[in-house]
């Protein structure tokens, strides 16, 4: 059923969760104004004008008897029925929603019907309240509010806990000559993606390492990276840098590759349309990454992780003598 | 080539530009959608063109150490991009020509 207005595929897992596990009665207002059968449409009409509202639910104690609308009032008012009661002329034939229903059910009524209200009733059919777009839209920017805010705080929270990972590893590095240096990956994060490759760019170019090897490094690096950016559920860039060699680690929680002789042939991809209008999932990240290292192993186990190890000496071969 | 010579005849608008980045020849040219492919090149002082109007094309480029990005068929870098270029020392501009005629222009 293609029930809410908007593509369920492409939107943001948070606003999905969010119309979908929403119930109506988190959203329902419950001071609505009633009307007697026995009032006449006049008094119906004054009390729509002082509300500013343009529905009124006929109620017999909480049964849902009918619906006045703008529409009926104004239709008495050319018949000359203004006088009447309310009971002659409601809207009998009312669409309830049911105060349990989750909110996208109304969000689709209002798609589907040209209503500015729906009365709310409970499993016993009583009166709760009613629901207009205005509770809707207000709901969900509360929610939504919420929700980023809970969302940068655990970005803050994220990024302090890296910070005291890299402060001890740079201590580390004073005694044991080696620099480890770590970088979480988030799915589609395009923004971040790149960023650890920048950094490992400077820091071998700070160590006077030749352009061509930081050229090999970066380039392994940031297919790695951005495979994990496009294709993994998230994970992790760790970098071992010593004097002779780098060792990239890139390891991600999922969801692993089917046939990894496959995935490191030129051209395969498993990349999604909007992914390759981003520049990659062109199919050559693993084997581009492969043909700029020294040594390259990649292990995965298919809905668990993959793991890309990969080394790149730092000095051409047979020119150590200085490294003793 | 250099690049003056370049901005004048494919009409560029410069949006970021590095010391003397005029009086520079242009010594080798990448143009592609597609950054893996970038990647895969190995000559050093790249003119790198493209469509792609996104930071990772920044990003890219100094990964390959390219001296200047032109966009073309008009894009216009967004200010995050301008300021990836200016931390990369990666010169930016921009053409209304499309792929083909910028690169047509290049001698």
């Amino acid at each position: 059923m293609n029930s809410i207005p908007f593509s369920e595929d492409k939107s943001p897992l948070v606003l999905l969760d969010l119309i979908h596990s929403a119930r109506i009665k988190d959203v329902v207002k419950k001071d609505y104004i009633s009307a007697s059968k026995n009032d006449t449409l006049h008094d119906v009409q004054l009390e729509m004008k002082k509300n500013h509202i343009s529905g009124v639910l006929v109620a017999e104690g909480k049964r849902l008897l009918g619906i006045i609308t703008v529409a009926n009032i104004m239709k008495a008012f050319e018949l000359n029925q203004i006088n009447d009661k309310v009971e002659k002329h409601m809207t009998k034939s009312v669409i309830p929603l049911e105060d349990e229903m989750p909110l996208s059910f109304a969000i689709e009524y209002f798609d589907k019907y040209s209503f500015n209200m729906f009365p709310v009733l409970n499993d016993k059919r009583e009166i709760v309240g009613i629901i207009t777009t205005r509770e809707i839209i207000f709901y969900l920017l509360n929610s939504m509010n919420e929700e980023v805010a809970r969302l940068e705080e655990s970005v803050k929270k994220q990024q302090e806990m890296l910070d005291k990972v890299t402060d001890k590893q740079e201590n580390n590095f004073e005694l044991t000559k080696s620099k480890i240096i770590r970088y979480v990956t988030v799915t589609h994060d395009f923004k971040q993606a790149g960023k650890a490759s920048t950094e490992i760019k400077n820091i071998l170019k700070a160590m006077d390492v030749e352009k061509k090897i930081i050229r090999r490094v970066s380039v392994a690096s940031y297919e790695l990276e951005m495979n994990q950016v496009v294709h993994s559920v998230g994970g992790e860039m760790i970098y071992i840098i010593t004097n002779e060699k780098v060792e990239i680690i890139a390891k991600d929680n999922g969801p692993g590759i089917e046939n990894v002789e496959d995935a490191l042939k030129e051209g395969f991809s498993t990349a999604t349309e909007w992914i390759r209008s981003l520049g990659f999932g062109a199919g050559m990240g693993l084997p581009n990454s492969k043909r700029v290292s020294d040594h390259f192993v990649i292990t995965s186990e298919k809905g668990k992780f993959t793991d890309v190890r990969c080394v790149i000496f730092l000095k051409p071969k047979g020119d150590d003598d200085e490294s003793v | 080539m250099k690049f003056k010579e370049l901005i004048k005849k494919a009409d560029c608008k410069i949006f970021y530009e590095e010391d003397d980045f005029l009086n520079l020849e242009i010594k080798n040219v990448v143009a592609g959608d597609l950054m893996s492919e970038v990647l895969v090149e190995d000559r050093e002082e790249i003119l790198l063109i493209t469509n792609l109007n996104t930071e990772q094309v920044l990003h890219t480029a100094n990964i390959v150490d390219a001296v200047a990005v032109l966009f073309v068929n008009g894009k216009v870098p967004q200010k995050s991009m301008i300021k990836l270029a200016e931390e990369f020392n990666i010169s930016l501009i921009s053409t209304n020509l499309g792929m083909y005629s910028a690169c047509k222009s290049i001698e």
